[in-house]
């Protein structure tokens, strides 16, 4: 194979240009959840518990790429759905990620109540288990009419 | 006597949407009713060590679906240039006791708790497989079965294939139609289609008779996702099966998927559903306007009707809101988008407001101490302010007496990031 290649000029005929790239240093699910400083989505969080929002963005039940992306709420066994970011493995969590303020349970023993609420509960104890400190977070879900990538609709 | 009378086939638009009109009505008018009879469950969890599926389970899956049926009817019902169904609707909104719409003979629509003689009396006969393929197409107005309604709108279709405008259709209408925000765990994995054509809206109606029933043929069980053409069928070793909604209740009727409470080792199940021990004892039939009960339980049947009656108000803007057409590589990795806020709030209302309610109801007597507990009544309620407002305003007077509506994770909270909707 030649070492040689023509140089590639970008032109209108072009698919535009791939989704941003840049591997996040830790995965979680929404705001308010990142472990450390400078995890979240920004970089800029001055604490943990403090990030602006997701790290991994996905639409469904079992397409996490990693452990602890669950976003719950949607489908999902009653097990599955009570550990919103904090599944065991990768494909083992359900629906979509960043999870929105609105979401609830669908099943079991959270039916009816906040996925947001619950994914933050446990995150907060597992800071209290590391012995870390952690901010408040700036608020309880993406709002509902952010519609995330993966949702955009075209012509069929 | 049979009141069977002779009726064209579906030629013009008008009749076709008149025939979709009344199929969503009838799709409506099962939800409340399966969701009654599931309120009703006591029991939460399933023994791994029961036999079958759970009870509980397969009745919300089936529900699901009948959602599912609801959104492909309405899909259709834009695709062929309808914009005047609304669910929010007095003509709409279905009443119990009631009947099922132009069905012969006559079936009885109730709200009762789970038992084997609902389950057996209304829910199977709603979904009574199908006359021979062709059999009475056509030829009644009144319809023995769904499969015979929607075999008649399946030929209408293809009847009008010169007089549907399907290149508007697929230019503009879609995006009114109803494709994202749709899961179902307990049933079948097909989704809300887009209609767009011929080909598109005949799949649709299939799904709801296949779902329901069950094709002529194919005895109740079905591959998942519906497909009707062999050549089409995943291969074997990776295809699945779903079953119909008539295999489904006869699986609850029988025992087989049950309450899931096992007496012994050989997983033998405890309870039946016609068992006090795991059936609330709820009303039949409430009528908010009727019921003998304490002011506060009246009170919180009235929530209840209001928030369904937003519901079916949120459908209706929903149906009238465009979906914006992005590419899927846009750079963007988010868009404020109007109509996406309202389909999650669309799934906010029903699993964090509505079932919440709903479950405090079939948990409460209706007086003190009294032996039969409330249910949700699904009746109309006339909203006389923006609906939203409506809602906080009826819990924020239910909180003294049901304090469990509010606090840092309920029931009110819900209600505050609900989306703001014009009074109908």
């Amino acid at each position: 194979m030649s070492k040689h290649h023509t140089p590639h000029t970008p032109g209108p005929q072009d698919d535009p240009p791939p989704l941003p790239q840049e591997v996040p240093r830790e995965l979680h699910v929404c705001m308010g959840l990142n472990s450390c400083a400078g995890l979240d989505i920004l970089g800029s969080a001055p604490m943990a518990g403090m990030g602006a929002c997701a790290t991994v963005h996905h639409v469904c039940h079992g397409e996490g790429a990693c452990r602890g992306q669950g976003g719950c709420g949607y489908a999902g066994t009653e097990y599955e759905q009570f550990h919103p970011g904090e599944q065991d493995c990768r494909y083992n969590g359900s629906c979509a990620s960043p999870i929105n303020e609105s979401r609830v349970f669908s099943a079991g023993p959270m039916k009816g109540r906040s996925v947001w609420k619950q994914a933050r509960r446990l995150f907060e104890a597992r800071m209290y288990a590391a012995g870390k400190a952690f901010g408040p977070s700036p608020g309880e879900g993406i709002k509902d009419d952010s519609m995330p990538h993966y949702d955009y609709m075209s012509q069929p | 006597m049979s009141k069977k009378k002779t009726v064209q086939e579906i030629t013009t638009l008008d009749d076709l949407i008149e025939h979709l009109k009344d199929a969503a009505k009838v799709e409506l008018s099962t939800i409340p009713l399966y969701l009654y009879s599931t309120y009703s469950i006591k029991t939460r969890g399933y023994s791994q060590w029961a036999a079958g599926a759970s009870a509980q389970r397969t009745m919300i899956g089936i529900a699901i679906e009948e959602m599912l049926h609801l959104t492909l009817v309405r899909n259709l019902l834009i695709a062929v240039g309808d914009t005047s169904f609304r669910l929010y609707s007095t003509d709409t909104i279905p009443t119990y006791p009631g009947k099922m719409l132009a069905r012969e003979p006559e079936l009885k629509f109730r709200l009762r708790k789970l038992s084997t003689d609902q389950v057996e009396n209304t829910f199977k006969q709603i979904e009574l497989p199908a006359l021979p393929q062709g059999a009475a197409l056509g030829e009644v107005e009144p319809y023995h079965s769904l499969g015979e309604f929607y075999a008649r709108i399946e030929k209408g279709i293809t009847n009008l294939r010169s007089t549907i405008d399907w290149a508007t259709a697929k230019d503009k209408l879609w995006k009114f139609q109803y494709h994202r925000a749709y899961w179902n765990q307990y049933g079948g994995s097909d989704q809300p289609l887009i209609v767009v054509d011929e080909e598109s809206a005949l799949n649709a109606m299939r799904i709801i008779v296949d779902q329901g029933e069950g094709a002529p043929h194919d005895r109740g069980m079905l591959p998942d996702p519906v497909v009707r053409d062999p050549r089409k069928f995943p291969p074997e070793e990776i295809g699945k099966q779903q079953q119909s909604h008539y295999n489904k209740f006869s699986d609850i009727a029988t025992g087989l998927d049950g309450i899931g409470v096992v007496l012994d080792d050989n997983g033998r199940q405890k309870y039946t559903i016609d068992n006090a021990e795991v059936i609330w004892p709820v009303l039949d039939d409430p009528d908010v306007t009727k019921v003998t009960a304490d002011q506060s339980v009246k009170d919180l049947m009235e929530l209840s009707n209001a928030i369904y009656c937003y519901l079916l108000a949120l459908l209706d803007v929903i149906y009238q809101t465009p979906m914006e057409a992005l590419a899927p590589a846009d750079r963007n990795l988010f868009t404020q988008s109007d109509r996406y806020g309202y389909e999650r709030g669309f799934i906010a209302v029903m699993q964090g407001v509505l079932y919440p309610v709903c479950d405090l109801l079939v948990r409460t007597p209706l007086t003190k101490g009294a032996s039969v507990h409330a249910g949700p009544p699904f009746q109309y309620h006339a909203f006389t302010k923006a609906p939203k407002a409506e809602l906080a305003e009826l819990c924020e007077k239910l909180l003294t007496s049901y304090p469990e509506l509010g606090g840092d994770d309920g029931v009110q909270r819900q209600i505050s990031l609900l989306p703001d909707i014009p009074k109908p």
